[in-house]
């Protein structure tokens, strides 16, 4: 009987003692991400331009002349008869150097052009620009268009104004 | 039959730590955001994101944008036994340029007691923090935890 006493503590004894613990892992382990961008670099290319406008009709509100970002002029409603666009112009162009193929979102709110009397701009600027692989060297150049509301009653003369473009990486 | 000439009695102890077995799960990854590097040459600054998840963009060299968040774990087991954590530093690679890569000191606890046993577990985050350069590589830097857990 004695015997049989011994035989079960000897087996309780590595029962619970060769239980080992070990170090647990997660089936998926968590990730660390960081977004590192170089300095972001705009300047000026060029101005805009609407070149001359003669304002041929009488009698007329509204008419609206305007340049897409790629620099093709819509004179207005009826061009020639009421708007009569001459001369040279062209969309405001700026550069943008950072990172490599980095999203740069670009604001540029609405402004007034002043001379005889005040005219609001209203620019037609890209939303985003990607830098393209080149992004970090020479960059990309995006242009801005706009538009302004003219009628027959608007004071001639020369109309200038400043454009206040940002641009930040997405 | 007994045989008294050769009987005896040994004592045994016993003791015995019965444990849950340990379950670890992740809950949300790390994400120190965006930083923009700033013009010139310098080194050693410094982002970090606490455990509370607090960012730390002080250096006057970059500016931090963006959703941040820290690394969040899940363990299940025994309440009666301290986890031991051991998170290990992170290699991030540039997915532009895999030869490019930071490393990420991590900010974890060394132990948790879990608030019960089982179901559902107790929560731990970790943090960390990278040093930047004027010449660190632009891009998206992505690593991943090794985090283990144990008694």
């Amino acid at each position: 009987m004695n015997r049989s006493i011994a035989r079960a503590g000897t087996t309780l004894l590595l029962a619970f003692v060769g239980t080992p613990t070990w170090a647990v892992s997660p089936a998926t382990q968590a990730t660390a991400t960081a977004k590192i961008f170089k300095p972001l670099v705009i300047s000026r290319v060029q101005d805009l331009n609407f070149g001359t406008i003669v304002l041929t009709g009488t009698g007329f509100t509204n008419e609206v002349l305007s340049m897409s970002q790629a620099g093709a002029l819509t004179c207005g409603s009826s061009p020639g008869v009421l708007l009569t666009c001459t001369g040279a112009s062209q969309p405001a162009k700026y550069q943008l150097v950072g990172t490599n193929n980095a999203t740069v979102t670009i604001s540029s709110p609405g402004f007034n052009l002043t001379g005889p009397s005040t005219l609001a701009f209203t620019p037609n600027a890209p939303a985003t620009v990607n830098l393209g692989a080149n992004g970090s060297t020479t960059g990309v150049t995006f242009a801005i268009g706009g538009s302004i509301t003219l009628a027959s009653t608007t004071p001639d003369g020369v109309y200038t104004g400043t454009f206040i473009v940002t641009a930040d990486y997405q | 039959m007994s045989d008294p000439a050769h009987s005896a009695t040994i004592n045994a102890q016993v003791s015995a730590n019965n444990v849950k077995p340990l379950v670890i799960a992740k809950v949300q990854d790390l994400n120190l955001g965006s930083v923009t590097l700033g013009p010139g040459v310098w080194s050693n600054a410094v982002v970090s994101i606490s455990q509370a998840g607090a960012l730390s963009c002080t250096s006057a060299n970059v500016t931090c944008a963006g959703a941040t968040s820290v690394a969040q774990y899940n363990v299940q087991g025994s309440k009666q036994s301290p986890v031991q954590i051991s998170a290990p530093s992170v290699t991030m690679v540039n997915q532009n340029d895999p030869t490019k890569t930071l490393t990420l000191t991590t900010d974890a606890p060394s132990s948790i007691v879990l608030a019960n046993s089982g179901f559902p577990g107790s929560n731990f985050s970790v943090g960390g923090s990278v040093t930047l350069s004027s010449s660190t590589a632009a891009g998206t830097y992505v690593g991943t935890f090794n985090v283990t857990v144990d008694y």
